[in-house]
């Protein structure tokens, strides 16, 4: 039979639709099961590991060098102003505010994140998930659940981290090669700085993507196709799904809530 | 379990049994029994539905329509998932390749369901582990973890780990494939040894024809969609065209052995 345009963008629509409804389930699962959280939390560390301490490497380095580029582009151009005092400012807001978090979701997805995916597929893929179901244990509640929650907490952690390696990279250019008065750098970015809504809304930024990535990437991975082509599909989707997600929120975020 | 159900001979029933997958007809009205505390194979060529049939009994998996029977008393295809996950503490499961967690010891695996569903203690669940892997043949693998292990190894891990609970039910799928003839008279062995020494039922899927005729109470063959059950040398008697082809071409020999002989 032939198919028209009209009914593929309607199976399409329809399987989409179907798709968030599944991924909404999921999401509610997960929330119910991370209640049981302190029943699981040698499982908690062990994934706050993979997730958190793995991944301090590459957002450490990341932080530093994102922080000395602000430096030396935010003094280029408040250097034609006669204001290249203010760089602690401009370095601080622009991470503070943006780049921090954003910056640090983008990483953890394409470090932990996909790890996150590839590893649920896999066991997908060798059947893993289906022994645990045998044995009565529900794989949301011992796989996923400790997994999605260390993602949750390990973000706004290592968000805080890469702003003040940032910060720190920041003042080693603008101090150290181009010349700027620490004292200067110092004072304003703490008089440019407001810890209720910059400092408290970056971390509740941090905090919404650790969520869409730890649902997206674990959501992924349950649902895989249990074959090796499956596995590369879920890390794949994984990484520009979460990655796509987190530049629309951060976009929602600062229009809705000025963060 | 009450004392009339474990009396009455037939603890699985499965009763007109329909599934599609796609375009393709997987059951078409396949109805089958397991005998109480009896080996039973479950025979078919690939595609014919083996693995589906166990994750049915399973309650991993939803027919179209039929119903699967156990005890006479439950029926499993309507059961909600709460329940089923009751159900399956009764049911030992070995999969294909093991299905060991692998980011956990040989030991975890197996304690793995006394921690979830006992109260029992550390030290009570090391000593059941322990008589465990000596049930099944495993001296020293407590601490390896399961990509260390033999292939061998890893079915009597795995069905270390399906027996721990004690269930009522075993269900093995294909514990013979990818093993060498000696590894395969080994985990026969076992398996034989398991149904006489504890009682249970047990349902293999095997394309393992010579070891199904030596271990096998009961054989249920599954092709174009249906079973043909009976006890496994009236099986391989059997004058059903489907029959004597699949013994048929299960017996023939292999392409090129003529010529490699000497």
């Amino acid at each position: 039979m032939k198919v028209t345009p009209i009914q593929n963008l309607g199976q399409r629509a329809t399987r989409w639709v179907l798709e968030l409804g599944r991924f909404t389930l999921f999401t509610l699962q997960v929330l119910r099961i991370s209640t049981r959280i302190p029943q699981r939390l040698r499982r908690l560390m062990d994934e706050l590991y993979g997730v958190g301490v793995l991944s301090l490497a590459i957002v450490c380095i990341s932080g530093i060098a994102v922080g000395m580029v602000l430096g030396l582009q935010g003094y280029n151009t408040l250097v034609r102003f006669g204001a290249e005092e203010s760089l602690g400012a401009v370095v601080g807001l622009s991470l503070i505010r943006e780049l921090g978090p954003v910056l640090t979701a983008l990483l953890v997805t394409g470090r932990a994140g996909s790890a996150i995916a590839a590893e649920i597929s896999s066991m997908v893929v060798t059947q893993q998930l289906d022994g645990l179901r045998m044995m009565s244990i529900d794989p949301l509640d011992l796989i996923v659940a400790p997994k999605a929650l260390a993602m949750v907490v390990a973000m706004p952690l290592l968000s805080a981290l890469f702003i003040v390696l940032g910060l720190g990279g920041g003042y080693l250019v603008g101090v150290f090669f181009l010349g700027v008065d620490g004292g200067n750098y110092l004072t304003s970015l703490e008089g440019a700085i407001e810890f209720s809504s910059d400092v408290m809304g970056s971390l509740i930024k941090a905090l919404v993507f650790g969520v869409l990535v730890a649902l997206i990437a674990t959501y992924k991975g349950v649902t895989a196709e249990p074959h090796s082509a499956g596995v590369s599909r879920a890390t794949t989707s994984t990484v520009v799904i979460a990655s796509v997600s987190i530049l629309i929120f951060d976009y929602f975020i600062t229009a809705l809530w000025g963060v | 379990m009450t004392d009339e159900t474990r009396e009455k001979p037939i603890h699985i029933e499965v009763q007109d049994l329909w599934l599609r997958r796609g375009s393709r007809r997987v059951f078409e009205g396949l109805s089958c029994v397991f005998p109480r505390s009896q080996i039973s194979v479950v025979l078919g060529a690939s595609g014919q539905g083996k693995s589906t049939l166990l994750r049915m009994i399973a309650c991993l998996g939803k027919p179209e329509s039929g119903e699967i029977w156990v005890d006479g008393e439950t029926e499993l295809t309507c059961m909600p998932e709460h329940q089923a996950k009751v159900f399956r503490r009764h049911i030992g499961m070995m999969f294909q390749g093991g299905a060991l967690l692998d980011s956990m010891t040989v030991f975890d695996n197996v304690a793995l369901p006394l921690r979830e569903h006992t109260d029992m203690t550390e030290t009570e669940i090391g000593h059941e582990v322990q008589t465990c892997f000596q049930s099944v043949g495993l001296d020293n693998v407590g601490a390896l973890l399961p990509g260390e292990l033999s292939g061998g190894m890893m079915r009597r891990a795995a069905l270390a780990r399906a027996l721990i609970l004690k269930p009522g039910i075993l269900m093995c799928d294909e514990p013979f494939s990818g093993l060498d003839p000696g590894t395969v008279r080994l985990v026969e062995s076992l398996l034989v040894d398991v149904n006489k020494r504890l009682g249970i039922t047990m349902i293999i899927t095997s394309h393992h024809i010579r070891s199904t005729l030596r271990m096998a109470g009961w054989t249920v063959l599954l092709t174009g969609g249906r079973a043909i059950s009976s006890p496994p040398l009236e099986l391989r008697d059997n004058e059903n065209p489907h029959v004597r082809e699949f013994f048929a071409e299960e017996y023939a020999p292999q392409p090129g052995c003529a010529e490699a002989k000497p």
